[in-house]
């Protein structure tokens, strides 16, 4: 594990309800300041630091703990790690101090290639071991640790031979990372795939997830049947809040980000559903006190 | 046969880039993959009944839309100068042409208003690429930092004989565009939503420059001396070549007002040490 020695006194991100901030809510969180606990932002779009985005995070940084989340490190890839990349989160990391930093359990590039989205590994041996010795190249590099998020995806590989869950479950150990758990895409995933979102759940050692992911997601209907997308523009659905009250009843509260990536609605719409998570926090606090 | 990582990695994006199909074999199918369920059993439940090309078409789906997307957020005013449909064409044309190469989507797109130059079917609106310029100039003025202004102290200490040597750095931000076409009336005539006012696109080219002040991006129309003193000050000349470019370009140019109200609004924010 890395020391955090980097960290000088980063305010830390609380068991709360927090929103994902983008550019277009900067002016009403800063004019309305609501009560939630934290913000995330992109990583990769604050690179540039002092940029007109850049102030805004600076200005947002002083009334909320803000963590980092990235999608374009590629740690998935064999490509060699893009240190260019690093470079530029590192700097940022010293300049906002952020309470976690995250990325993705994926690829994003092969060959120089960037595909912009994050691509699914095949859950093997070789696999395992490339990620986790990527994870603490990149660990060692920014002198922090890591939160590493599990994707939705759309296709299995047939020569997968390790459940995901097994596969996040073993990562997290080999590489000495934290989990970001994301309950939506465990539920896309576990629609689109066929799987038990319970049996996901049960495999994740509790101490290692540090952070949860909700998000709104889109079914796609095709002539063969649907299909659930990670779209990041809708409410989050029951089925997933259920799922999300499960989770917080097996880890206890977490810090728990509301994403809501395109048609971005009011930033009303995202703070009641951090309260809304807040809730469910304080009523599995209370029901844990009572058994 | 399994594939190692690279080869699988390569042949999922050659799938996306180039819809090649050596991808395939390695994808599971999900249509009847417990072999003994009928297509009516699997009906109504997600993630049944779909073959590996509908699959990986979602992937082919979301790079294109996310690329097209961010090239549609950085060129506002191209796309709605050709319209959405000739505006995806001419990105998924692009994207295919010149793939990201950096997991920084605000690096993608800097070399669409050469593509646009040199793109056939756009071959008619002469004035494109060089609209495409002002956005891209616009996005990056965006991103820039915004230094703090030029000691006057500094430029007061420094015996007048000098002058002719000075060389100064520019606002980073700073982004000069001259065109033969008229791209600063056609950028101003498309900021509002709803009909723009007809524009002759034959009543001569502009001088603009693209520069960041505090939190907001301007646009500038500068007259041919400004343009000209700035421009040459940008490519590191001397103060001295840069005075003789702005008199050439217009000979009633009035230096020193224009050196005050360059350091005055930041286009100029320091002396490059000699």
């Amino acid at each position: 594990m890395p020391a955090e020695a980097n960290a000088r006194v980063a305010p830390p991100i609380p068991p709360r309800g927090g929103i994902g901030l983008r550019a277009g809510h900067y002016r009403a969180l800063l004019d309305t300041r609501p009560d939630i606990g934290w913000v995330e932002v992109h990583s990769e779009n604050y690179f540039e630091l002092d940029s007109i985005p850049f102030h805004y995070l600076e200005r947002a940084r002083t009334h909320y703990p803000v963590s980092l989340h990235g999608v374009g490190l590629s740690l998935g890839s064999t490509d060699p790690l893009n240190l260019d990349h690093l470079q530029q989160l590192k700097a940022l990391i010293g300049r906002i101090e952020p309470g976690l930093v995250s990325e993705h359990l994926c690829w994003c590039s092969v060959s120089g290639r960037y595909l912009n989205d994050l691509l699914p590994l095949p859950y093997t041996e070789e696999a395992l071991h490339h990620v986790a010795s990527r994870i603490r190249e990149a660990q060692d590099f920014i002198g922090r640790r890591l939160l590493i998020e599990n994707l939705s995806s759309y296709v299995q590989y047939r020569h997968s031979t390790i459940p995901e869950w097994e596969f996040l479950a073993a990562l997290v150990k080999l590489a000495d990372c934290d989990i970001l758990l994301d309950v939506n895409n465990i539920y896309v995933s576990s629609r689109n795939h066929n799987y038990d979102p319970h049996a996901y759940l049960a495999a994740m050692p509790r101490e290692r997830v540090r952070e949860i992911h909700l998000a709104g997601h889109s079914v796609r209907e095709f002539p063969e049947g649907a299909f659930l997308i990670d779209t990041h523009n809708a409410p989050v659905c029951e089925d997933v809040w259920a799922l999300y009250r499960e989770t917080i009843g097996r880890l206890g509260a977490r810090p728990t980000l509301i994403e809501w990536d395109s048609e971005l609605p009011a930033l009303s719409v995202l703070v009641d559903e951090a309260d809304r998570a807040d809730r469910i926090m304080k009523e599995a606090a209370r029901d844990s006190r009572a058994a | 046969m399994t594939p190692g990582l690279r080869e699988l990695q390569q042949a999922f994006a050659r799938a996306v880039f180039e819809d090649d199909a050596a991808l395939y074999p390695h994808i599971r199918d999900c249509r009847f993959d417990d072999g003994n369920e009928s297509r009516a059993a699997v009906q109504g439940r997600t993630g049944c009944g779909f073959g590996v090309e509908r699959l990986v078409n979602v992937y082919q789906h979301n790079t294109s839309a996310n690329l097209t997307d961010a090239l549609a957020a950085v060129y506002p005013v191209v796309k709605r100068l050709v319209g959405d449909g000739f505006f995806d064409f001419s990105a998924d044309r692009y994207w295919h042409a010149h793939p990201p190469i950096s997991g920084n989507i605000h690096d993608f797109g800097d070399s669409f208003p050469d593509f646009l130059a040199g793109f056939e079917p756009a071959r008619t609106l002469a004035y494109l690429p060089d609209v495409a310029r002002l956005e891209w100039a616009w996005h990056r003025a965006f991103h820039a930092p915004d230094p703090e202004p030029m000691d006057r102290q500094q430029l007061a200490d420094i015996d007048p004989a000098e002058y002719g040597n000075l060389r100064f750095r520019l606002h980073p931000s700073v982004c000069l565009i001259k065109s033969v076409w008229p791209v600063l009336r056609i950028w101003e005539a498309h900021q509002q939503p709803g009909e723009p006012n007809l524009i002759d696109i034959d009543q001569g080219g502009e001088t603009t420059m693209v520069i960041r002040r505090g939190l907001e991006v301007v646009v500038e129309r500068l007259p041919p001396g400004e343009y000209a003193f700035l421009e040459s000050l940008a490519r590191s000349e001397p103060m001295a070549s840069a005075c003789e470019a702005a008199l050439i370009a217009d000979m009633t140019t009035d230096i020193p007002a224009l050196l005050n109200r360059a350091v005055e609004q930041k286009t100029l924010v320091g002396l490059v040490r000699l």
